[in-house]
């Protein structure tokens, strides 16, 4: 692959993820605070005798998730370098920051270095006697088979979880049935991601992958791993045709259903064209009698400046509905 | 040579660092091809930060140093690659004890217990693509050069070249772990980095150890 140019406005490649830490924390101070060993934590912390809500992650996905610390979703959140799971010691801290007297639950993504960090920190946490759960997500139905759903990585229907799980943790239940709601919004969610373009790993300055300019590969990972597989772009309506086609099909979501939807752009993709994707998901889901309770459109669990989206649905009942609705006080997540 | 001590591991450990810095942007290039591009990035980070631990506090025993490295590299690295690099130090530390000093016998026995925990937390066999294809070959090659009684310089330079040629067989693997196993066939044709990246430590080794070996024979 030819070196790319590089033209994003950073200082030095090693100080990244400290100085958007810092940059964050200090324009958002209302909301958040940076605290060694390089974690955020809520400003405001929420009551004690409530679980928290605590997720290590790699950075480079922003808003996701730092963007995500604050009253109905996180507690907490470790980040490691850029698109890297942070280490397990790392972990351990952020459980016990997240700890207000009614134990811990750890979202992981379903990613190598996420799930190898994440157990490691939950044994060690363990053995000091901390309370607390861990609940793996996945939801991208183009990593594996219905039949193998935890082989499947966590992408952006993530924020399904996050968010009913976040709220329920808000209103006092208990760490099981806290972890029982992330279970169930994670279960009830599928996402299919297309990518238009690469992106260049901030800290390498490299491609992260390589992709011709007229096609664009369905099943794209948030870290560019590649896809269920490449064909030329097509019109915004065909897209969709296939990649909701799909995504209905793996549960399958079915007549007389809700569902809530996320439109995840993946960084550089304009709210113009996920719009224009929405409209013809919207016709779709009314031929087939699938009820829409809420949607949302936007940048939640971005790659750099990757050109792209994902399509999320999540089957949602009379509970998951309430958690969705539930307040929510992020800098980049609010239900007011 | 006939055993190592912990001032000479300590050069040694800093040897490897020294080597991965060198390496550092191979090491990305071989990880951009199938993963995220920063593998030489992260294993450098890591061993930097073990050259400062190092640097900061005297041990008592190569157990204490093999555990601080690994923990260090548990805490900085991240990952995939921290936790099993970082559980390989820190399980041949286990195993090393309160000895000053390892010979052939006993760093067979702490390379052995460092690969069998790497395999209980990642899981992975031989032929996945993973460090593992170099670790697995490194230590059987200890382990017979120790039984057979073979001058240690000697198994080190015979280890050295197994996961060399364990990490050059990855080439053909399909990728069972990691990001890599998203891209199925498309794997084929490019190295696993951390295999790469091990069978470089252990050329390092090597190449420390040949030092000693050229100041103890004048």
């Amino acid at each position: 692959m030819e070196k790319p140019i590089m033209k994003k406005m950073i200082n030095h490649p090693k100080n990244l993820v400290r100085e958007e830490l810092e940059g964050y924390t200090a324009a958002y101070a209302n909301w958040v605070r940076l605290v060694e060993p390089n974690m955020i934590l809520r400003a405001n912390p929420k009551s004690p005798g409530k679980v928290g809500i605590a997720m290590g992650n790699g950075p480079g996905h922003e808003p996701a998730m730092i963007g995500f610390v604050g009253e109905g979703i996180l507690d907490v959140n470790v980040p490691g370098e850029i698109f890297t799971a942070p280490g397990a010691p790392r972990i351990v801290e952020g459980i016990k920051a997240a700890d207000h007297g009614a134990g811990v639950l750890l979202y992981v993504a379903n990613h190598a270095g996420d799930v190898l960090n994440a157990g490691m920190a939950i044994e060690m946490a363990h053995d000091m006697g901390l309370n607390v759960e861990s609940v793996v997500l996945w939801d991208d139905i183009a990593s594996a088979p219905p039949d193998q759903p935890e082989e499947r990585r966590g992408i952006a229907g993530q924020m399904f979880p996050f968010k009913m799980a976040g709220s329920a943790a808000e209103e006092g239940l208990s760490l099981s049935e806290v972890k029982r709601i992330a279970e169930k919004a994670r279960d009830n969610t599928r996402t299919l991601a297309v990518a238009l373009t690469s992106c260049i790993n901030p800290v390498t300055a490299e491609l992260m992958f390589d992709l011709p300019v007229d096609e664009i590969e369905v099943g794209m990972g948030v870290h560019g791993e590649a896809g269920a597989g490449r064909r030329k772009l097509g019109t915004a309506d065909e897209i969709m045709d296939i990649v909701a086609e799909r995504v209905i099909r793996d549960r399958p979501y079915v007549a007389g259903e809700e569902v809530c939807v996320l439109i995840n752009g993946m960084g550089s993709t304009t709210l113009m064209e996920m719009f224009i994707l929405y409209r013809r998901l919207a016709a779709i889901l009314s031929s087939k009698e699938i009820t829409v309770y809420k949607a949302r459109i936007g940048n939640f669990i971005t790659t750099q400046e990757m050109a792209g989206f994902s399509l999320s649905l999540c089957a949602v009942d009379a509970e998951l509905k309430h958690f969705w609705d539930a307040p929510a006080d992020c800098p980049y997540f609010t239900v007011r | 040579m006939k055993a190592i001590t912990i001032e000479q591991w300590k050069e040694v450990l800093m040897h490897i660092a020294d080597t991965l810095a060198v390496h550092e942007a191979e090491l990305n290039d071989l990880d951009s091809l199938i993963g995220d591009g920063d593998h030489g990035s992260s294993i450098h980070r890591g061993f930097e930060a073990v050259q400062v631990m190092i640097n900061q506090r005297i041990f008592s025993s190569v157990g204490e140093l093999f555990t601080q490295v690994g923990k260090v590299l548990l805490f900085d690295i991240g990952g995939a690659i921290g936790p099993l690099l970082g559980s390989f130090f820190t399980a041949a530390g286990k195993q090393a004890g309160e000895i000053t000093e390892t010979d052939l016998p006993t760093w067979a026995e702490m390379f052995t217990a460092g690969v069998t925990h790497v395999q209980s937390i990642g899981k992975a066999q031989l032929g996945d693509k993973t460090i593992l294809d170099a670790l697995l070959p490194a230590s059987d090659t200890f382990q017979k050069a120790s039984t057979m009684g073979k001058p240690m310089i000697l198994a080190f330079q015979e280890a050295a070249a197994s996961a060399r040629q364990g990490a050059d067989q990855t080439e053909g693997m399909v990728a069972k772990f990691g990001r890599a196993k998203f891209l199925g066939s498309r794997a084929i044709g490019h190295q696993d980095p951390g295999a790469n990246s091990m069978a470089l430590m252990l050329a390092a080794m090597f190449e420390a150890f040949r030092r000693y070996e050229d100041v103890d024979s004048e």
